[in-house]
Order: structure tokens, then sequence, then C-alpha cells
């Protein structure tokens, strides 16, 4: 175990899943999460947060997950940051064999569950 | 008549009794006489003083009967028939036809007949008196043996020794030659017979330059020499000509021209009887030209020689035979075209018919192009409605999964912060299980929606499909296990690859089974099965959808069946419809063939469902087999 919590950085427009993996994670005491609910806002949170993992939901009304992927990527510092997508648009199925993983990119699927998360953070870091 | 040559004959006959064909019978009485004998007849019984051979030939009738009344007779010429009932007769021997003796002695010829006519008319009875020759003819004349000469030349010998009527017989003088010639002038320079022995002499003046006259005994000896060829013509009478070309039957001889001159016979009388003279011109003059007639055709039976002998009649028939030839060749032509035409006729009907059948067998062609394309118009209409209906529960499915698990997400979540905090509550643990299982359910619906409405590009592999069926039975094995299934596996090994996503299809293997294996209930048998085979007529108890490959086409049918009760009619026809279910609620959601249908019409394919006798249901998987 670290000295340093892993920071998570989670953006979702549902405050609900926010809080929730916010609680969850937290209660283990190895994670600081920070949550925000609208996706214009996720860049100027990484930037003051610094995370080392950003739970990204896809479909948000202001701005689409993939959107703020791309302008993290285009950010020098932010570029390195790891994103996960939340997704409510793919299968358990495809979660399962496929690795979590289309096109580059690493994803849950919604209703996810904490220990997927944790999982999933203990895998890229 | 040879027999009586030289002998003489007496022949008694019955004037009204002769008729002209009958010759007058009689027979051979006496002897010869001899030579140069003079002849003198007693007033009353009449019989020949002379040492001549006498025959009496017949007696037919007996009285004399009175003369014809016709006849303008003076009484002193009917007293002298009286006195005289009998005439004696000596006939010219072999003087044919006109007067001879025939082969049984009888009296015959031209000159008979009127003898035979006349004394009829006059009343008296006739007597024939046979005689050697004509010298002892001219004798007998001379010394009155004998009353009457029946035709007799105004030339001859005879005439100057007696009384003559006016000619009785007129008879044209001819020239007869076989058919080689067809008239006088062809004549010129032949060899032309003339009768030596015959008591007339005919004038030659018409005969052509040049001709060469034969003379021969008599006319059958000419004649046999036309027909041999070695004399070219006979100059005789038409009477003689006639009677001889009948009776020898020589058709080929006949009569090419006249002489010019003819043959004129009369009656002489003796010398001392002008009273007879008299009566007998009377009687002749009596005799009507129908009498003459019909006497001249018992003896002439030529026929008219200027029918077929004339030029005139041979033009004609030659014209009218052109004619008919004419005619008939016009009728030949005329035929051979109306065939010809018909044959035409024919040959274009035939065509029409040709044209006609190809024309049906094209309508026939079309018309079964036109069921084709309105089966395919209809099934790709079925299509088009189900991927409008497709896109709409795809956008229906993205939103309700939006909708729908953002909030599961944060039941599961909050779940996971609670199962921290109830620590070893058991019944909290409970309550959380539940809860799980319910997120879990509401989850699988909406994922089965998103599945049915996934249409992304498949990610298509050569696959064995028998060992994509064996990846699914794997899958279900709890399943069958659990429900006391028994699975009849019959795959036909070695079947070509398909070019399938294999994930899509496992999926519809699984929930093919799962299908039967609820559809059972529990104990029965799943049948899965494969093979590759032509595709055969529809089968109107099946329900089909997708894509249905031509008849005789080269597929792989996948079938699964089981031992369930099956399908109502009415439900077979919506059991490709989304959200269509026949199961209790919470326990299908109604999508599972939907979504099969689906990934089946991604590969193309067709799926057939139906019940099977006497119980069960089938689905069966037609896949397009790619040869290569």
């Amino acid at each position: 175990m670290s000295t340093r919590k892993t920071r998570v950085l989670v953006v979702d427009d549902e405050t609900g899943i926010t809080r929730m993996i916010k609680l969850n994670l937290e209660k283990t005491g190895d994670y600081s999460v920070w949550t925000v609910n609208e996706g214009a806002r996720a860049v100027e949170a990484a930037r003051l947060f610094k995370p080392d993992i950003i739970f990204l939901d896809v479909m948000m009304p202001d701005m689409q997950g993939d959107r703020v992927a791309e302008q993290l990527r285009e950010d020098k510092e932010l570029k390195d940051i790891k994103c996960v997508f939340l997704t409510a648009i793919v299968t358990r199925d495809e979660t399962a064999d496929g690795g979590n993983e289309i096109g580059g990119n690493h994803f849950l699927a919604k209703p996810v569950r904490t220990r997927d998360i944790v999982r999933m953070i203990e895998k890229l870091l | 008549m040879s027999a009586a040559q030289g002998g003489r004959v007496e022949v008694r006959l019955a004037g009204i009794r002769l008729a002209h064909r009958r010759p007058i019978q009689g027979c051979r009485a006496g002897e010869r006489a001899p030579a140069g004998g003079a002849a003198r007849r007693p007033e009353t019984d009449r019989n020949v003083r002379l040492p001549a051979v006498i025959l009496v030939l017949a007696w037919a009738g007996v009285a004399a009967a009175a003369p014809d009344p016709r006849l303008r007779l003076t009484p002193e010429q009917r007293a002298w028939l009286a006195d005289h009932p009998e005439l004696v007769v000596a006939p010219a021997d072999r003087f044919v036809p006109y007067e001879f003796f025939d082969d049984k002695g009888g009296y015959r010829g031209v000159a008979a007949d009127y003898m035979a006519l006349l004394a009829k008319r006059l009343g008296v009875r006739l007597r024939v008196l046979r005689l050697d020759d004509e010298a002892q003819r001219l004798r007998a004349m001379a010394g009155g043996d004998f009353d009457v000469g029946a035709a007799v030349r105004p030339a001859s010998p005879l005439a100057g020794v007696a009384l003559l009527t006016r000619p009785h017989i007129t008879m044209p003088g001819v020239i007869v030659a076989s058919a080689d010639y067809p008239d006088l002038r062809a004549l010129s320079g032949r060899r032309v017979a003339v009768v030596e022995d015959a008591p007339l002499r005919l004038d030659a003046a018409r005969l052509p330059d040049g001709v060469v006259l034969r003379p021969v005994r008599d006319v059958t000896t000419a004649l046999e020499l036309i027909s041999n060829g070695r004399v070219d013509a006979l100059v005789t009478d038409m009477a003689t000509a006639s009677y001889y070309i009948h009776r020898e039957g020589m058709t080929e001889i006949r009569i090419v021209g006249r002489t010019g001159s003819d043959l004129s016979l009369a009656m002489a009388v003796r010398r001392d009887w002008p009273q007879l003279q008299a009566i007998l011109q009377q009687a002749l003059d009596s005799i009507t030209r129908e009498e003459h007639q019909q006497i001249a055709r018992q003896w002439i039976h030529l026929k008219r020689p200027t029918l077929f002998s004339s030029r005139g009649f041979w033009i004609g028939l030659l014209v009218v035979a052109l004619a008919v030839m004419v005619v008939m060749g016009g009728i030949l032509l005329w035929n051979r075209a109306l065939q010809r035409q018909v044959a035409q006729r024919t040959r274009s009907l035939n065509q029409e018919l040709r044209r006609r059948h190809e024309a049906e067998r094209a309508l026939q062609e079309t018309h079964a192009d036109l069921v084709r394309s309105h089966q395919q118009l209809k099934q790709t209409q079925m299509q088009l409605i189900h991927a409008a209906k497709m896109e709409s529960v795809g956008r229906l499915a993205a939103g309700v999964a939006h909708e729908v698990k953002n909030p599961l997400a944060v039941i599961h979540l909050g779940m996971d912060y609670l199962a921290g905090e109830l620590d070893d509550d058991p019944v909290g643990g409970e309550v959380l299980a539940d809860m799980e299982a319910a997120v879990r359910r509401a989850d699988g619906v909406v994922n089965s929606l998103l599945d049915f409405s996934r249409e992304e590009e498949l990610n298509r592999r050569p696959v064995q499909i028998n060992d994509i069926i064996d990846a699914s039975l794997q899958l279900v094995r709890h399943e069958l296990v659990q429900h006391d299934i028994r699975v009849a596996r019959r795959l036909t090994p070695g079947l070509p690859l398909l070019d399938c996503d294999m994930n899509r299809m496992q999926q519809v293997f699984v929930n093919l089974f799962m299908n039967a294996i609820q559809a059972m209930g529990g104990k029965g048998t799943l049948t899965v099965s494969t093979c590759r085979t032509l595709t055969g007529e529809r089968d109107d108890g099946r329900v089909v959808a997708g894509n249905r490959p031509e008849t005789g086409r080269s597929v792989i049918v996948a079938e699964v069946s089981d031992t369930g009760p099956g399908v109502a009619a009415d439900a077979l026809e919506k059991m490709f419809d989304p959200f269509y279910t026949t199961k209790p609620v919470g326990e299908g959601t109604g999508l599972g063939l939907s979504v099969i249908r689906n990934i089946i019409d991604l590969h193309q394919g067709a799926i057939e469902v139906g019940n099977l006798a006497p119980r069960g249901f089938s689905v069966r998987l037609l896949l397009d087999c790619r040869e290569d």
C-alpha cells in the first residue's frame, strides 16, 4: 500500500453515480475521488486535481465523453492520464470477452459494480 | 358352196316365207348333166330335161297368193300371172354378195332378197335353178330354160340374150386398201388388184397415175394378198368390199376411195316373155325407198367410212383432244398452284402456330418470373418493414438502455455501499441478494434489447457450423442436465465451412436450445442436425423469415427440434415479431427469435419454423453455402 492515495476523477451527468463511486472508493481508504457532473468541466477539473485515472461517462447532455477524452489527449499535461469510459450502450457480454477495450479505449458497462472499478484501476495503474 | 360346184341346183322357195336373212334350204337330187347339153323346159312341171343335177332346196309355203293389190296390174297381166304361178330363177354362181349359194346350198344375196320381195308382191312361187357356169347360164337364158336373172349387168353377155328391166341395184365402185393408205393419192405407184373372173368390169377411171393393176382370181384372194402386203389395194364395188371385209373380219382393211363409176344391175327376163318384163318393172318400181335400204343394210356392213377415215374427223378429234389436254393441263396447273398455295398457307399457319407456342411459353416464363418477382418483392417488403421496425427499435433500445442503466448503476453502487455498512446482518444480505437479482434481470432485458437492435458489421470468418453447435451445446449443458433433456446430435461431418460471425451464430444456437428446453418443460429430446442439401419447394405449413434461397440452391441446413407441444397456428405467424412471447411474464423477453432472425438476416440466410407431427416444434436455418 502506497502512502499516496490514488487520485480518481469521475465524470458523469448522473449525480447518483458519481456520489456512489466516490463513497465506495473513498471508503476503502486507498482513493481520493473528485467528481464532476458536466462534461465541459472535466478538463478544468483534471488540470486542478491531476488525477491518476479518469472514469468518463459517454452519454452526457452538454458534452459527450469521447469529446472530453479528445480534449484531454490534446493537452500536453493531461494526455497521459488513463481514461475509462462508462457506458450504458454496451452489453456485459461485450465487456467480458473483449477485455473491456474497444478501439484502444477502456470501458466499463453500466450498471457498474465497485469491484469492477477497483479491478480496472489496479489493472491500469 | 364348193360341194355344189359344177352341179345344177334347183331351188324352190316360197316368197312369202323367205326371210331376208334366212337362206332357202334344199337338198341335192339328181346328177351331173353332160357338158354342152341343151336345156329345154316342159310347160307344166318345169322339170329340167337337161341331164343336169337338180336340187330341190326347199318348199316353203305351197300355194301362190294373189298379187299385191297396190300393184296396178292390168287384167291381162293378172291373168298372165295366174297362168304362170312359178318363176324359175337361175343365179350367177359366186356373184357375192349379190347372188350366190351358201354352204348349205341356200340362194342368198342382195338380188335373192329382191327376188323374194318381188315373189311376195306378185304372189308367185320361185324356183331356183343352179347352173354350172356363166356360159351354161347364157345358153339357158337364150333357150328359155329359166325365166329371170336377178342381177345382170346391162353390159354383160347375158343382157344380150334377154329383156332387161331398169337397174334396180346401183353400187358405187370403190378401192379398198390397208389402213396404211389414208387416201387414193397415197396409192400412186402401188399394186392394185382387179378380180379377173368377176362378172362385172369396173372403170378404173379414178385410179391414181402409175397404179399397177394385178389381176387376181377372186375377191377373197385379193383381200388375202392385201393382208400379206403383196398387193396394196383392190378395185371392187362397195357391197362386195363391205361383205368380204365384214365376213373375213379384216378390220385393218378399209375403203380408201371411190373409182367414180357405179355398178348397175338390172333384172333379165327371157326374151319371149315381154309380159313378165313389164310386170317385174312395175313390181320393182313399187319397191319403196325403205325397202331398198332395208335390203342394202343386210349386205353392206361397213360403217360410214367417212367417219374414221375422214381427215376432218381426225383433225377434229385431235383438236378436241388438244383442247381437252389444254384444259386438263390448265386444271393441273391450277391444281398445283392451289396445292402450292395450300402448302404455303399451311407452312405459314404452322409458323404462326409455332410463334404462338413460343409466345405462350414466353408468357408462361414471364408469368413465372412475375410470380417470383412478386414473392421476392413481398419478401423485400417484409424485410423493409422489419428494417424500419428495427431502426425504431434500435433508437428506442439506445434510449432505454441509457435511461434504465444509469439508475441501475446507482442502485448497484448503492448496494455496494450498503453491503459494507451491513456487516454480518444475514437478513440485510438476503435483501441485497434479491436487489442484485432484480437489477440483473432488468439489465438482462435491456441487454436483449440492445443485442436485438444492433446492426453492426459481422465479424465473419470461415467456420465449421458443427463446431458452433458443439460450443453452444456446451454453454447450455447445465440447463439440459437440469431439465433432464436428452440430446440427439445428428451432425453431418465434412460440411463446407460457413463464412459467418461465430459469436453471433453461437448466440443463435444458444437461444434456440434455450427455447427448446423451455418449451419441453422437462424431459424430452432436443434434436440438432446439419446437412448439405438443395433447397426444396417451400412447405406451406412452415413460416419463413429472412431471405429464403431459390429452389434448387445448394444450402447448409441446421435444424433444432424439440418434443414439446408445438406452437398454435396464429402464434406461428407472430413468432418473429419483437417482444412476442408465449412465456409467462418474467420468463422471456420476447426477443429471442427476433434476435436470431436478425443475425440470420445479416448472414443472408433464412429461418423456417413449424410444428412437427405428432408433436414437437422445429426451427430450420438455411444458410447459403459458399462453394469455394
